[in-house]
């Protein structure tokens, strides 16, 4: 193409930079397990080890995990014991950072060679965000260790025959250590000078829980009643601190000799540390009732209280629940029906809460972040952190759900039905707030109401049911309509009813309006039908006025609902064939009814940008008429619809049965691959992408890419 | 019966625990990283700790990439950045300034707005402290109690100069749900004056290091000239002699002269500075990084430019002058080679330094000549270069930032007397001001009260080589010109040209480079769209 007049420097080699930072990866995974003992003290043992290769080079992973779980009764099984350990350790070795060299080598210059003549890599350290993506992968090193530890012990005891009584406790220590080192010849260092860079990063949290509940369960004649009360306590903590350094007189150390960096002499290198704490408290009671298996009842109540909203005026919060259900194929008049296996109606209604994740929200703090020159010497200067809210509370969820399940022909038939209503009160979210008189423009507090309505539907059926063949299939099908409701509360109004939130990648304006009485994730900005001969976008306003290139303001006033984010249908459809030893699985999924912006093509498939690598598409006419002469900007031209239909996995297997072989009782091998296929109309890599948060339906253009697996496996039993 | 016994005594014993574990509601209180405010009571030894943060949001108003220096500068006629061959599009960030089509949602307008705002609440919350006895002082109260209303003042002036009618807070303990009414940009005006002026009687009058970076009388008085300066704008009404009579108290004093260079008021170590009044403070490891520090050779010097100086990291080569305001300078006027950074760059052993995007391999030579807005080469245009780069640049730079000076001092008394009718006396201060950049041709440094009479030498008109767009607009119908070109020259990338524009009446009348007037409601900028949306009082701007 460069042949062709596009203006974009020929460096003589050809390279694909996708192709040499990537590879083949091989993985193995082992699992074992054993089980033993008798009525009164038995136990279950597992251990595995994994050894995961990532699909870009150097990315390694090493996973080591076990468990013991021990139960014992004593006293006529009137107390028992339960104590569990679990181990699980993960170590990753990859230094560099996965989408910035991805980034790289998809906007590299496939003419760029990977290194000189003389064996040095090939480097334009003249550009910013552009860096040998294979030398940042070569020039680093670097390891990611996590450690998880869990001991829990519970005892129950039994003091009669309907009471149980149970105590809790578990612990869980997390613990990560990590490093990083960059070489004299890793770019950050050619270009600014320095000799190796080395950081290392440690932290440390715990997780505590007790808990003990009473359970009283009696049945009189038909009558079945259960009450249960109790309390819980966790508690959490993490502390950590990191380091850096440069300016290395040798790169043998990596990260391992810190001390010896010269920027620490210099005053450049860096250090911190940190420590937090957190409790929730509840208490918590249930009463269930039944009559016959026909009439059910379930009434709950919580009563919570959380650490985050200390200084707040109700740290507590109160959640209560019921729920009845009639089991229809137990009355006299469906006797005759005699097909139906089940048929139980039930209706539901319950509050959950979410506390926020940081901690002193409510409360006025003050803290150190900026430096204030007085005297001729800098003295650090003490502020306010954040606006406090002393009016934070729980985030409550109600939800109303009505719903059937049924079974039919001795299972051959069953699923579900469910319609639910969802209100979230008192959204938590850093709401924008008015500065003056608030010292910052955001606070976090309980502003929004939101619905979510949406009926699900799961069938299983088996149409095939044989000796020798059987073929099981399940379908699902959910819709969900979502609403902002209000953004309003006794201390706060908006006056325009909406906010913008998210942006399009490095493009500079809001991406995503959040506005009441429309849903949540609104793609919303500037709208463009057609392009002028001389490849200059025509846009059209609100009003449906078409507008040239030259005289379009990009005013607030110019934008408009373009699409949305979150897929409004979602279905799925597993399948489980066994004929004879084989057996073959396929899953599939799919949604539908969203739009998706295209950064990838927003950023590459611009003309005029020529410094990095471009679409080939970038040079096709725009709306099929002429090429693009005007700057990369964000627009409806880049969003897509973004429906799908994948097919995950595929897994076939083959059943050895008896083997033969002395202590092996069976034997299953299998090849089964995830992300198979996928059937849509969207022109990215992976429609699948983000569908959480207020700014959902953006294809991240340094997203790590979605990969297709291949797995080999053998299945022993002993 | 035995059986309910245990039922009962279970219960007993379970109700027991439950009491016992009631007590187990004690919320986690230890906080590690902050203080919590209710906890903490200030030593004298925490008074600079305490007052400091009202000072520190004005580094952000000035130098953050989206702050009022560029606000000034990109949306007048000396500094653009244009699309480059190595982005600098940004979906419109750097043009929007340029073609006067910001909107309300531009980052500019909300980090000004929010900036000056936060120092004003931080401002009135330290007021508060020190006036209820808070923050404990035996002596000084006064004098400090009159710094801080000028600090909010120098806050307050930023607003209306940008915002025009902006809402007065000067209040700390407002009742809850308080939403304040916007005043009008007259009765801002007023309250600006009368802060400052009840304030001088009380305010310290030492101009060494212990009031640098920090408002004495003099800096005072500096921002009391600045705003009568700019009254008629403000309020329809000149004030001429309040201009005169301010500057002339600073003078008087003999507290400050011209330093012998014009670029020593820019140089890093800048804080000995004897033309300095007031300026903001930056260092490269105290007060830098993206937010808050001073990044300028970053965002106008070429990659390859690190060389030059051994930057610690590659600039990104975007900001540059507008082709016909270098036009403007006098060959001999010795501040357009010093100012802006021309022609064959240098690493700094000497060697020539090569072009590495669209003039690959060629020499780097910075050209006078930008195509347009839309597009440009790596080599368009002269660089941003009146701050001193050091050898050995870090990210943040540490030279301050002076936002008052003598030398505006004097100017600001000239251009008074200019439009008082004195031309003559005029042209003495201007002289003045000019002779220590026309060392090599010293009677070149002479202005006469006529010339300054005269129009711009600035040939207004668009140049847009990429859209093939010309107009001829010419400066010769611009009342008093010559002064606004003088003012071009001696405060080039001070952040402050937007506002002379407007004093004389051109900011969006004339054309210049790719930009096109686009409204006379464009002199002032829109609310910021947030504070219309949380602020039900707020009313937008004029045609926004």
């Amino acid at each position: 193409m460069i042949g062709e007049g596009v203006p974009f420097s020929d460096r003589g080699a050809s390279t694909d930079w996708l192709d040499e930072i990537t590879r083949i990866p091989f993985s193995h995974v082992h699992n074992l397990a054993f089980r033993g003992g008798n009525a009164k003290t038995n136990y279950i043992a597992t251990a595995g080890y994994r050894s995961l290769e990532g699909i870009m080079l150097k990315s390694n992973q090493i996973g080591l995990n076990g468990r013991i779980d021990v139960n014992h009764n004593m006293f006529d099984d009137k107390l028992k014991f339960n104590v569990g350990i679990l181990y699980r350790k993960y170590s990753n070795s990859q230094g560099y950072d996965a989408s910035e060299v991805y980034q790289d080598a998809l906007s590299r210059n496939p003419t760029e060679p990977t290194k000189n003549p003389d064996g040095t890599w090939y480097e334009r350290p003249d550009i910013i965000y552009y860096e040998n993506p294979l030398a940042q992968i070569h020039e680093s090193e670097g390891e990611n260790v996590n450690s998880t530890t869990r001991l829990n012990a519970s005892v129950s005891y039994f003091p009669i025959e309907d009471l149980h009584i149970k105590g809790l406790v578990s612990q869980e220590n997390h613990y990560n250590i990590s490093g990083y080192s960059e070489t004299f010849n890793h770019i950050s260092n050619i270009r600014d000078n320095r000799r190796g860079y080395a950081t290392r990063n440690t932290s440390t949290g715990t997780d505590f829980l007790t808990e003990l509940t009473a359970t009283y369960d009696k049945k009189i004649n038909l009558h079945k009643f259960s009450v249960l009360g109790g309390y819980s306590y966790q508690e959490g903590s993490t502390e950590g601190f990191l380091m850096d350094n440069y300016d290395f007189p040798t790169d043998v150390f990596s990260y391992h000799n810190m001390a010896w960096g010269d920027a620490l002499n210099a005053g450049r290198a860096n250090m911190s540390s940190y420590k937090s704490t957190w409790n929730l408290i509840g208490f918590f009671s249930r009463v269930t009732y039944n009559y016959d298996n026909k009439y059910l009842f379930m009434g709950s109540f919580r009563h919570e209280a959380s650490s985050k909203f200390l200084g707040a005026e109700e740290p507590w919060g109160s959640f209560p629940a019921v729920s009845v259900g009639w089991r229809i194929n137990r009355e006299q008049f469906m006797e005759d029906f005699n097909f139906i296996d089940d048929l139980k109606l039930r209706a539901g209604y319950g509050v959950t809460g979410t506390a926020p994740e940081a901690s002193f929200l409510g409360v006025a703090r003050l803290g150190f972040s900026d430096y204030f020159f007085q005297n001729g010497e800098w003295v650090p200067a003490l502020q306010p952190v954040s606006n406090p809210n002393p009016y934070l509370r729980w985030e409550e969820k109600h939800e109303t759900n009505i719903g059937l399940d049924f079974s039919f022909l001795n299972g051959r038939m069953g699923g579900s039905m469910d319609y639910y209503v969802r209100r979230t009160n008192g959204l938590l979210y850093d709401y924008p707030v008015p500065s003056p008189p608030n010292l910052y423009d955001i606070t976090t507090a309980n502003v929004g109401k939101m619905e979510n309505k949406g009926f699900e539907a799961i069938v299983n059926v088996i149409p095939v049911q044989g000796e020798d063949f059987q073929w099981n299939t399940s379908m699902n099908f959910s819709t969900n309509q979502n609403k902002l409701v209000s953004l309003q509360n006794e201390l706060y109004t908006l006056t325009n009813n909406f906010f913008d939130v998210g942006h399009y990648d490095d493009a500079g304006l809001q991406s995503h309006r959040v506005q009441v009485g429309e849903s949540i994730g609104n793609h919303f900005g500037f709208k463009v039908v057609d392009v002028s001969e001389e490849g200059e976008w025509i846009y059209e306003t609100p009003s449906g006025e078409r507008v040239p290139y030259d005289e379009f303001e990009r005013r607030e006033e110019d934008k408009q609902i373009l699409g949305n984010g979150l897929p409004t249908y979602f279905a799925g459809w597993n399948n489980n064939f066994r004929y004879k030893n084989w057996d073959l699985s396929i899953s599939m999924r799919g949604a539908f009814d969203f739009q998706i912006m295209n950064t990838q093509r927003l950023f590459y498939e611009n003309p005029t940008l020529t410094i990095f690598n471009q679409l080939e598409s970038a040079h096709e006419p725009v709306f099929g008429k002429a090429k693009l002469t005007v700057p990369q900007e964000a627009n409806s031209y880049y969003l897509e619809d973004g429906d799908y239909w994948k097919i995950d996995n595929i897994t076939l297997g083959y059943n050895l049965g008896t083997t033969g072989i002395k202590y092996i009782k069976s034997a299953r091998v299998y090849v089964s691959s995830l992300n198979t296929f996928t059937i849509t109309g969207y022109s990215g890599i992976d429609p699948e992408v983000n569908r959480i948060g207020l700014a959902p339906g953006i294809d991240d253009r340094n997203k790590y890419p979605s990969t297709r697996t291949l797995t080999i496996g053998v299945n022993l039993k002993f | 019966m035995k059986n309910y016994r245990i039922i009962f005594k279970s219960f007993t014993l379970f109700v027991g625990i439950m009491f016992l574990l009631v007590s187990c509601t004690k919320l986690e209180d230890e906080n590690f990283g902050d203080i919590i405010a209710s906890e903490f009571t200030p030593e004298k030894s925490d008074l600079a700790s305490l007052v400091g943060p009202a000072y520190t949001n004005w580094r952000t108003l000035m130098m953050n990439e989206t702050g009022l220096f560029y606000l000034q500068e990109l949306t007048a006629d000396a500094v653009v950045i244009p699309a480059r061959p190595n982005g600098w599009v940004d979906d419109g960030l750097y043009r929007r300034p340029h073609l006067h089509q910001w909107t309300t949602q531009d980052a500019y307008v909300n980090t000004v707005w929010s900036s000056a705002y936060g120092g004003i609440t931080n401002t009135n919350r330290i007021l508060y402290q020190i006036e209820s006895d808070i923050i404990p002082m035996e002596e000084g109260k006064e004098a400090l109690i009159a710094e801080l209303k000028v600090l909010r003042a120098s806050y307050y002036y930023v607003l209306i100069d940008a915002f025009g009618s902006v809402p007065i807070v000067e209040q700390f303990d407002l009742p809850e749900g308080f939403l304040p009414e916007q005043s009008s940009r007259q009765e801002a005006y007023d309250f600006i004056v009368q802060e400052i002026t009840e304030a001088l009687p009380d305010l310290r009058e030492e101009s060494d290091l212990t009031m640098y970076g920090r408002f004495n009388k003099w800096g005072a008085y500096a921002l009391l000239a600045k705003v009568y300066l700019n009254a008629e704008v403000y309020t329809g009404e000149a004030n001429w002699d309040g201009v005169i009579s301010a500057t002339s108290a600073i003078i008087e004093s003999g507290n400050y002269a011209l330093d012998p260079n014009p670029e020593d008021p820019f140089i890093t170590e800048n804080q000995n500075s004897e033309e300095i009044i007031f300026a903001i403070p930056y260092d490269e490891n105290y007060a830098e990084g993206y937010d808050d520090g001073f990044m300028m050779h970053l965002i106008s010097l070429h990659p390859a430019n690190q060389a030059t100086f051994n930057i610690a990291t590659s600039p990104w080569g975007g900001s540059a002058a507008v082709p016909q305001f270098i036009d403007t300078y006098d060959e001999d006027d010795e501040r357009l080679a010093k100012d802006w950074l021309q022609g064959q760059q240098y690493s700094s052993n000497g060697e020539p330094l090569m072009g590495t995007m669209d003039m690959e391999g060629e020499p780097l030579v910075f050209v006078n000549d930008i195509p347009s807005i839309y597009s440009s080469s790596e080599a368009s245009g002269y660089r941003l270069a009146k701050y001193e780069y050091k050898q050995g640049l870090q990210e943040s730079m540490s030279n301050d930032v002076p936002l008052l000076r003598y030398s505006d001092v004097l100017m600001m008394k000239a251009e008074a007397l200019l439009r008082t009718g004195n031309p003559d006396e005029a042209a003495l201060l201007v002289t003045h001001v000019r002779e220590r950049s026309f060392t090599d041709n010293p009677e070149k440094a002479t202005v006469t009260g006529s010339e300054l009479l005269e129009g711009s030498t600035y040939d207004y008109g668009v140049r847009d080589e990429f859209n093939d767009m010309y107009t001829q607009e010419g400066g010769d119908d611009i009342q008093f010109g010559r002064f606004l070109d003088e003012l071009g020259w001696e405060f080039s990338q001070e952040g402050r040209r937007r506002q002379d524009l407007i004093r004389f009446g051109i900011f969006t009348e004339k054309s210049w480079f790719s930009h096109q007037p686009n409204g006379e409601f464009r002199s002032l900028f829109p609310i910021p769209q947030q504070e219309l949306n949380t602020n039900p009082n707020l009313v937008q701007n004029r045609g926004y």
